[in-house]
């Protein structure tokens, strides 16, 4: 009861408010059997949904469609993202831990090496690995290290980071308290802390160390810098002083992970510690190398259950680039969009192809097509319908909802082919393409759907023209080969069997080629095709160009006119085959599978709260939406007390006298003459909106006049 | 206005007006001394400044079509009325039509033709250090031709009236009987300020706040400089890169602020403030409770966001603690096993948090009372993981209010939450209240932190985060509030030994002798604007304190203390209570002083002897 009279006393002071730390508990928790019932409901109904799927929370994902999509829908389309993404990321983790499965096998056979050289080696065995300036990917590689270390070495692993420690007391005490807790249940760590002779060790003592490595019988210890360039160079040189004075007892191996380059490290080392080290290099795969890898399985790949469109792959790829981030963090972007997808588009369970003819026509409600009706996608059909004057086409889509699911379900089964389709162009074209494809950037321009017209294919059709049959005959095969098997990163099977008619044009060409090689290795006469001769001559002048061109068209063979033909007919082929997958924006119902909405990845992934600050202060009506302060350009006195002291702030000098500030402010208030305002009042909350200022970083108080403050935040700077 | 004026101080008006009318190379020079003496005093209000070089554009075509030779020719009382004109018509809204033609048209004029009658820009250009000088010098040429005997009468006086302030407030000398005088000489100063004041149109007065406070209590220093200054900047133009902005407002030159300060105004203490602050009715609680509402609204998704092992950071304006809260009462709900999910609070503006407070209530949480997780930080993290690995079934909701505040602000810090975060059975939703908070985690803790981030502006008070009271004292150098005022100091010093408080009386003594000391140097016998001065100086002399070896020498001569070891024992008892500050001065000696206002540290002194 008196509890009760100190809160009302308090108004609007809340105990908790200033406690540290407390654990969460409803206002209502002790009527538990109020709640409880209600609880106890919606979990058995969310269990019901998701079908025996017993959920550790209750969570699901929001009605859509204005409360009208059916539940069924709902819990499909929560089922269909969890399966979708636990697909990517197994693919995704399988190649993350690929990647650095060469490395940490290196690194691993390296440091089970150092054994055999005993405890008598002079100097450190010392392992760099050089992993790029990535910091952030590096913890990752670190523990991945330390884990396979543990399990395959004999002997305790440190990873040390350069902000655990400072100075070297601190290193080696952290080294020695996680070598001493790194067998959890051992029982004996306490007896690590004296001598044989009962004297106490200090807690930084490597004899404690030593002890523990003769009680295990450890082989190795094997200390990892993770950013061995953040610390202080004289400490690590310090600490290999230490570590070689140590080795005929201790059996160390040290790690460094180095983000510049060797040399660099190397430099930073006084000379007498570089000398007691023995040092082997090991290269990490660069992340860009591991993106594109991701990237070409998780988002290029043919089983990708989501696809981002260019837009948002191209921003994403921008951030990427821009400020340096790791690997995890376009996964986390990627796994992003999935959520978004999942948990907004209330068609995205059409994307699942194991519903296909299951119960579509069930599912799909009569909301759901109206609301499809107002698709982009579906309007430009209507659109393609009635320019081509299938009107009566157009009109049943439009009318009838069977023609419409039928229609739906059609496009189900022919997006998968088509998708595939351009895939395949896609691979085709990176392997055919005489020089590197950046496979993202391939990517985006074939989602873009100007696959047929960008310079990826002008520059595959060009070499083409221009190789002698000796390069056309493994040009040919190696595409062959291709269609045959198709890719491993991207998840193609090969084709060959589908496209009898690509794959039997182009054996043909290979064969026609090749007799025509033989026939000019008899004659001695080399081929050329009629565009060889136009890239060859290096002539000064255009009339000698076209002299040479004109002799040289006159002179072509039989045999080069043959081969010319063959060439066009591969290109023509080749064309057509990039030419052939449309633009994957306009398929009927592209929204369901194809995600490309970049405003959620900006906001949440690069946040700008200066400027939503800024803004909020600024013209708080853009917030608030309040009708007393929409109309007022600037300052007004209806703003919140902060906002009208952040304009006045941003009006004033470098200096701002404390005085004239609040002067101003009263005023604006409608303190003055009118008597609006009580000046108490007024003075609360100049004060708070003072104070407001301070704790945003934008005043302090100034040395250079009494009463001052100093200004120390610009607005848009 | 400025016509009146003249009438009122005829001497002074016809000391000027031979040199008007002097041939123009006598003007010139006449024109000349006056402006080197005081360079900023060319008469020319703001108002008109700013109309000029605003209309300079288009009226610059028209300057060379203008006859310029008439200029000097034509008599003076023919420009009286054409200087009537513009000073009466100075709050129309075209009096460029007049003046700044001229002006313009003088302009070119300048360096060629030697006979022109003006001959100060140039010189004047040296001294001027504002942005938008030019316009300034224009139109005083432009007075030669319009109201210039006026104008140069006036300025006469008003330069007879500077040199008097800048004299007496230098020198001290004043005597009695120049105080009549001196009240004239200021009230010439200020009737061209009040002119600029009444020239100003509203529009302009809400512009910048520091352009209707400064004129309102002119005191002697800001005449000396601060004023003109500030006079000779006009409101800087509306719509200005921010980076334009930044240099225009931190161009070098004084300070232009007025030395007004805050001894009129009764401050807060916290217990009016709160009084007053929950009697406060927010116009906008609707808005705001609307706005709160529709972030509320995705709360679903925010679960959803934590359930797939991201973390949350919520930004923008306003305190988001009982949106947050809603948030815990949510995901309360829809957790289904109580005893093995739990919500943890962690109020981050605490000031006395740490982390290891972090991980002990969270290992409360899920183990019975008592587990001891170790003394590291770092160990307790590992244990705290190891001990969630135990029961897969665990799961940790970690709100952090402000994880961007002073106590969690530390790079370790920030690193062991992080990997706290990280875990898979841990989730963590934070409020970050500063606007450049991102700059707390490079990119590898952001990775580890794999936040997703959300604008939330609240518009909500920072009721719980900020202590108003305190913040807005340090901000006015009065932490000297901190112990609660003067009532606070006595209260203190009756629970201390009578050395102490005698100690404290040496230092007040000492303090307030100083404060004398450098007030009498400056302040003379003026009693009208000594308050004024004293208040500075005792400002001032309340920064610089008393020398710590001077008040132990005191101390000991007194008896008050016999080593320096008893001396800083009752010296630590003060700093303690915050009653008293200790700084180095240049020179790096020690400074002592009790950090209150004169009239306050003698009442306190009187308590004391009482």
């Amino acid at each position: 009861m008196s509890d009760n009279e100190e809160i009302h006393s308090h108004d609007g002071f809340d105990a908790l408010d200033h406690q540290l730390v407390y654990v969460y508990a409803p206002a209502n928790a002790p009527d538990d059997t109020s709640t409880r019932p209600a609880k106890r409901r919606k979990v058995a109904k969310v269990e019901a949904l998701v079908s025996g799927n017993a959920p550790v929370h209750t969570l699901k994902f929001e009605t859509l469609l204005n409360g009208l999509e059916s539940p069924e829908c709902v819990a499909l389309r929560q089922e269909t993202f969890e399966r979708a993404w636990a697909k990517t990321e197994a693919q995704i983790q399988s190649i993350l831990d690929e990647a650095n499965e060469d490395t940490l096998g290196e690194v691993t056979a390296f440091v089970d090496g150092t054994k055999k050289l005993g405890s008598f080696a002079a100097r450190v065995p010392t392992g760099f690995i050089v992993t790029g300036p990535n910091i952030s990917s590096h913890s990752l590689l670190f523990k991945q290290l330390s884990t396979r270390l543990k399990t395959e070495i004999n002997g305790p692993t440190v990873v040390l980071r350069s902000n655990d420690a400072s100075n070297l007391k601190a290193v080696l005490k952290q080294l020695i308290r996680d070598v001493t807790n790194q067998r959890p249940g051992d029982g004996d760590e306490k007896g690590l802390y004296s001598d044989q002779d009962g004297r106490k060790l200090l807690n930084y003592d490597l004899e404690i160390l030593h002890g523990y490595v003769k009680a295990h019988g450890s082989l190795a210890v094997v200390i990892a810098f993770q950013d061995s360039e953040a610390f202080d160079s004289d400490l690590i040189s310090e600490l290999i002083n230490l570590f070689s004075s140590w080795m005929d007892r201790i059996p160390f191996v040290l790690l460094f992970g180095i983000a510049t380059s060797l040399d660099l490290f190397h430099e930073r080392l006084s000379r007498s510690a570089s000398r007691l080290l023995d040092g082997v290099q090991f290269d990490v795969e660069q992340s860009s190398c591991l993106l594109e890898r991701i990237f070409q399985s998780a988002v290029a790949g043919s089983e990708a259950p989501l696809r981002l469109g260019s837009v948002l792959v191209s921003s994403l790829m921008e951030r990427q680039h821009d400020h340096i981030q790791s690997v995890q963090s376009f996964i986390a972007a990627l796994k992003y969009a999935y959520m978004c997808h999942f948990y907004g588009n209330p068609f995205s369970w059409l994307c699942d192809d194991t519903l296909t003819g299951r119960n579509l026509p069930n599912l799909l409600r009569p909301h759901h097509l109206e609301v499809i009706k107002t698709l982009p996608s579906f309007q430009m059909m209507v659109d393609v319908l009635i320019k081509r004057e299938q009107l009566t086409r157009a009109k049943t889509l439009l009318k009838d909802d069977k023609a419409l699911i039928q229609e739906i379900e059609k496009s189900q089964e022919s997006r998968k082919r088509s998708i595939t389709q351009l895939l395949r162009a896609m691979f085709l074209l990176s392997t055919s393409s005489p020089e590197p494809v950046d496979k993202i950037e391939l990517y985006v321009t074939a989602f873009q759907g100007a696959l047929a017209e960008s310079d990826f294919v002008k520059r595959v059709l060009d070499s083409i023209k221009r190789m002698d049959p000796d390069d056309l005959l493994t040009f040919v095969k190696a595409l062959s080969n291709c269609i045959e098997n198709g890719s491993a990163e991207m998840n193609l099977v090969g084709w060959g069997d589908e496209e009898d008619e690509l794959l039997g044009a182009i054996i043909g060409i290979y064969s026609k080629v090749s007799a025509l090689e033989m026939d000019s290795a008899k004659t001695g006469n080399p081929i050329r095709s009629s565009y060889a001769i136009h890239s060859k001559g290096v002539r000064t002048t255009v009339i000698a160009q076209r002299v040479q061109l004109s002799y040289e068209n006159s002179t072509l063979t039989e045999q080069d006119k043959e081969f010319t033909a063959l060439v066009d007919c591969l290109t023509g082929r080749l064309q057509e085959c990039f030419s052939q997958p449309g633009n994957p924006q306009e398929l009927f119902l592209n929204e369901v599978w194809l995600y490309d909405w970049t405003v959620p990845h900006k906001s949440i992934f690069t946040p700008r709260p200066r400027e939503a600050i800024e803004l909020a202060l600024h013209t708080p009506y853009r917030y608030l939406s309040c009708d007393c302060c929409e109309s007022v350009e600037g300052l007004s006195s209806t703003h919140p007390a902060t906002a009208i002291l952040y304009q006045m702030y941003l009006e004033t000098g470098s200096l701002i006298n404390i005085f004239d500030l609040w002067s101003a402010f009263f005023e604006m208030l409608g303190g003055g003459e009118e008597q609006k305002c009580d000046e108490r009042v007024a003075l609360v909350m100049f004060y708070r909106g003072l104070a407001d200022l301070k704790s945003l970083g934008m005043v302090k108080q100034s040395k250079k006049k009494a009463d001052h403050l100093a200004k120390v935040a610009w607005k848009g700077l | 206005m400025k016509r009146k004026q003249v009438e009122e101080d005829p001497a002074n008006g016809h000391d000027q007006e031979p040199s008007a009318k002097k041939s123009p190379a006598g003007a010139r020079a006449a024109e000349q001394t006056v402006d080197d003496d005081q360079p900023p005093q060319n008469g020319s209000t703001p108002i008109k400044r700013r109309y000029l070089w605003r209309e300079s554009v288009p009226v610059e075509e028209e300057r060379d079509s203008a006859p310029s030779g008439d200029e000097s020719m034509d008599g003076v009382e023919q420009r009286k009325p054409n200087g009537e004109l513009e000073n009466s018509i100075g709050d129309d809204a075209e009096p460029e039509d007049i003046t700044p033609r001229k002006g313009r048209r003088g302009r070119p004029k300048q360096d060629g033709a030697e006979n022109y009658t003006n001959g100060t820009t140039p010189k004047k250009d040296s001294l001027l250090k504002t942005l938008f000088s030019t316009p300034t010098k224009v139109n005083s040429a432009s007075e030669l031709d319009t109201p210039r005997i006026e104008r140069n009468a006036d300025r006469s006086a008003r330069k007879k009236s500077t040199r008097t302030l800048i004299e007496r407030t230098i020198l001290g000398n004043t005597s009695d009987n120049d105080e009549e005088e001196e009240d004239i000489a200021e009230e010439i100063y200020n009737s061209e300020e009040e002119g600029n004041i009444d020239e100003d149109g509203p529009g302009l007065i809400g512009g910048l706040a520091e352009d209707d406070n400064a004129p309102a209590t002119p005191s002697k220093r800001g005449r000396k400089k601060g004023t003109k200054n500030r006079r000779k900047s006009p409101t800087p133009p509306a719509d200005l890169t921010p980076h334009e902005k930044y240099f225009y407002q931190n161009r070098g030159g004084r300070v232009k602020t007025s030395n007004n300060t805050l001894s009129s105004l009764a401050l807060l203490n916290h217990e009016e403030y709160f009084s007053r602050a929950r009697d406060l009715v927010d116009s906008h609680a609707r808005d705001i409770e609307y706005l709160e509402g529709l972030h509320a609204e995705s709360f679903n998704q925010w679960h959803f966001e934590l359930s797939q092992d991201f973390n949350i950071c919520l930004y923008g304006w306003g305190s988001k603690k009982s949106l947050l809260m809603k948030f815990a009462d949510h995901i309360y709900k829809a957790q289904s096993d109580h005893t093995k999910a739990k919500i943890v609070v962690v109020n981050g503006y605490v000031h006395n948090l740490t982390l290891k407070d972090i991980f002990n209530t969270i290992a409360a949480s899920i183990t019975e009372r008592g587990y001891k997780l170790g003394s590291q930080q770092a160990d307790m993290l590992d244990n705290l993981l190891a001990l969630l690995e135990e029961d897969k079934a665990q799961d940790i909701t970690l709100i952090i209010h402000s994880i961007d505040r002073i106590p969690l602000r530390r790079p370790v810090t920030q690193t062991l939450l992080s990997r706290l975060a990280s875990h898979p059975q841990v989730h963590l939703i934070a409020s970050a209240d500063h606007p450049s908070f991102p700059l707390l985690w490079d990119s590898s803790l952001r990775s580890t932190y794999n936040f997703i981030f959300h604008d939330c502006t609240t518009f909500q008070p920072y009721t719980a985060e900020v202590d108003v009271v305190d913040e807005v004292h340090e901000l006015l150098g009065r932490s000297g509030r901190r112990v609660g005022g003067k009532e606070g100091v006595s209260f203190v010093l009756k629970s201390l030994p009578e050395n102490a408080k005698n100690l404290f009386r040496v230092l007040i003594g000492e303090q307030l002798a100083a404060m004398d000391e450098g007030a009498g140097t400056l302040e003379g016998g003026d009693d009208d604007n000594g308050n004024d001065e004293r208040r500075l100086v005792g400002h001032k002399k309340n920064e610089t304190g008393v020398e710590y070896r001077v008040l132990y020498n005191k101390a000991v001569e007194e008896f008050i203390c016999s080593n320096e070891m008893n001396f800083r024992t009752l010296l630590k008892e003060f700093h303690d209570h915050q009653m008293i500050v200790s700084r180095k001065d240049v020179l790096g000696t020690e400074m002592l002083s009790v950090p209150f206002r004169k009239e306050e540290l003698e009442t306190i002194l009187e308590d004391i002897v009482s």
